[in-house]
């Protein structure tokens, strides 16, 4: 109780408001795990540092059109249908790589969800507007090896709704980003680290407006917004 | 005369030896992270370019400087912001209307006649290739309308490739790495330089040595 009060106040600090509406700035970094081959495709772990630290997290990728593997066969036909699917090339001399896009632009497909839940009781939640994920062709043949696809990069952008927040968030929505790496962490199983950085930085971040964020209003000031990255 | 030769050469050689550069003690793969900070603008520079210093992070990198440069072909010329302003927004910004209440942008290959190509100068070495970048401005008012207040305040995430082969400490390396950060802009409707800062983190490989062949027949292999 005592620890949720004094993250309410500290918090509460970097509020600042503009006319009637109230921008507030968060930052975090996330530790978790997952894998391409769960379904649902689920990151999940914790919050490691920042202002919403501690707490807990997950980030959920729409597989529900994915194929399972089949054991029988001699291909991974579910990791195949997601480099296929959400993966272009890139031969660029000294650049080779892909780059996925989570959904295909164009597709229609649904983004990939996110929950934050911080130890003090409060939520923030909604889609994430972009997912990138990256792999390097290191020996640039073309084809996805086994330690290629172990070192992965990612970027996210997070858009945050009025309908997932609760608790200090409750009447709060926003925008934000991450980014960072997924990492396999066991060959046989195809588990992966997923990392934004970092223990002892905070690099995510997320601009949360209060009040209004169903409703058009045009009263919003950017010199207060802007104040806090002064 | 010969143990002189003999003696000569072996001075050579430890010389040559404290010399070695620093990569010769890099491991064959090594993550690198840092704050960067800097600006830049879309409007008034072509190609539109954005450049500062890396504030942060890892030794190896702190002290250092980046750039990043778009390959603006077919943009209007810079003598007439409005215009150039509005074929940038018209063309790479898109709308999201409720929940999300956002426009995107995406700079890639796709949408450009190349990727954006970047540039770390660091104190031992320089890095490059070329990057994803991904815009977000916030609808604030939820109007669809993008007004002049919200053109001061924009999210920013990508990926990168990181080209064979850098130089100095990086010599022998490529690899992947990914970013996100903030854009502040101070004045858009004078077409004002973007402030941005944001964080980076580069997972680095020894491109010299053989990769392993594996593909995905070895992987299922392994799932058996």
């Amino acid at each position: 109780m005592v620890t949720a009060g004094v993250a309410c106040v500290f918090v509460l600090a970097a509020i600042v408001t503009a006319d009637a509406i109230t921008f507030r700035q968060e930052n975090f970094a996330l530790l978790g795990t997952g894998s391409f081959m769960d379904s649902p495709v689920q990151f999940n772990g914790d919050i490691i540092q920042g202002t919403l630290a501690p707490g807990t997290f997950w980030i959920r990728l729409d597989d529900s059109m994915w194929p399972t593997d089949d054991p029988g066969t001699p291909e991974n036909e579910r990791i195949d249908y997601v480099l296929n699917h959400y993966f272009i090339y890139d031969n660029t001399a000294g650049n080779e790589g892909w780059d996925g896009y989570f959904p295909p632009v164009g597709s229609g497909e649904y983004l990939p969800s996110w929950r934050f839940y911080t130890a003090a009781g409060d939520t923030l939640g909604g889609d994430c507007n972009s997912f990138v994920v990256t792999i390097r062709d290191v020996d640039a043949d073309g084809i996805v090896d086994e330690s290629e696809w172990s070192s992965k990069v990612f970027s996210a952008g997070f858009v945050a709704y009025i309908s997932r927040s609760g608790g200090c968030f409750d009447t709060f929505c926003g925008v934000g980003n991450c980014s960072g790496a997924i990492d396999v962490t066991n060959q046989s199983t195809l588990d992966e680290e997923f990392y934004v950085p970092s223990a002892s930085s905070a690099s995510g971040n997320m601009v949360l407006r209060d009040d209004n964020c169903h409703t058009a209003t045009e009263s919003s000031s950017w010199g207060g917004i802007k104040s806090i990255y002064r | 005369m010969k143990h002189r030769i003999c003696t000569f050469l072996s001075a050579a050689a430890l010389i040559a030896i404290l010399a070695c550069p620093a990569s010769a003690q890099l491991p064959d793969s090594l993550r690198v992270e840092f704050d960067f900070e800097g600006i830049g603008n879309l409007v008034t520079m072509s190609p539109p370019l954005y450049a500062g210093d890396i504030t942060a992070g890892d030794p190896l990198v702190v002290g250092g400087t980046w750039t990043v440069q778009i390959d603006d072909t077919g943009w209007p010329s810079t003598a007439d912001p409005a215009a150039r302003w509005d074929y940038i927004f018209n063309n790479f910004f898109v709308y999201t209307g409720a929940p999300s209440n956002h426009w995107k942008a995406t700079f890639n290959q796709f949408t450009l006649p190349a990727k954006p190509d970047w540039e770390v100068i660091a104190p031992t070495g320089t890095l490059g290739g070329t990057l994803v970048l991904e815009i977000t401005i916030p609808d604030w008012d939820i109007d669809g309308v993008l007004d002049i207040d919200e053109r001061m305040f924009s999210f920013f995430n990508g990926t990168l490739m990181v080209m064979k082969y850098g130089t100095g400490d990086f010599t022998p390396y490529c690899g992947s790495g990914s970013y996100n950060g903030t854009s502040n802009n101070a004045d858009p409707a004078n077409w004002a330089d973007d402030f941005v800062s944001g964080h980076c983190l580069m997972d680095l490989v020894n491109c010299e040595i053989g990769t392993e062949a594996a593909s995905w027949s070895s992987v299922k292999g392994l799932l058996r």
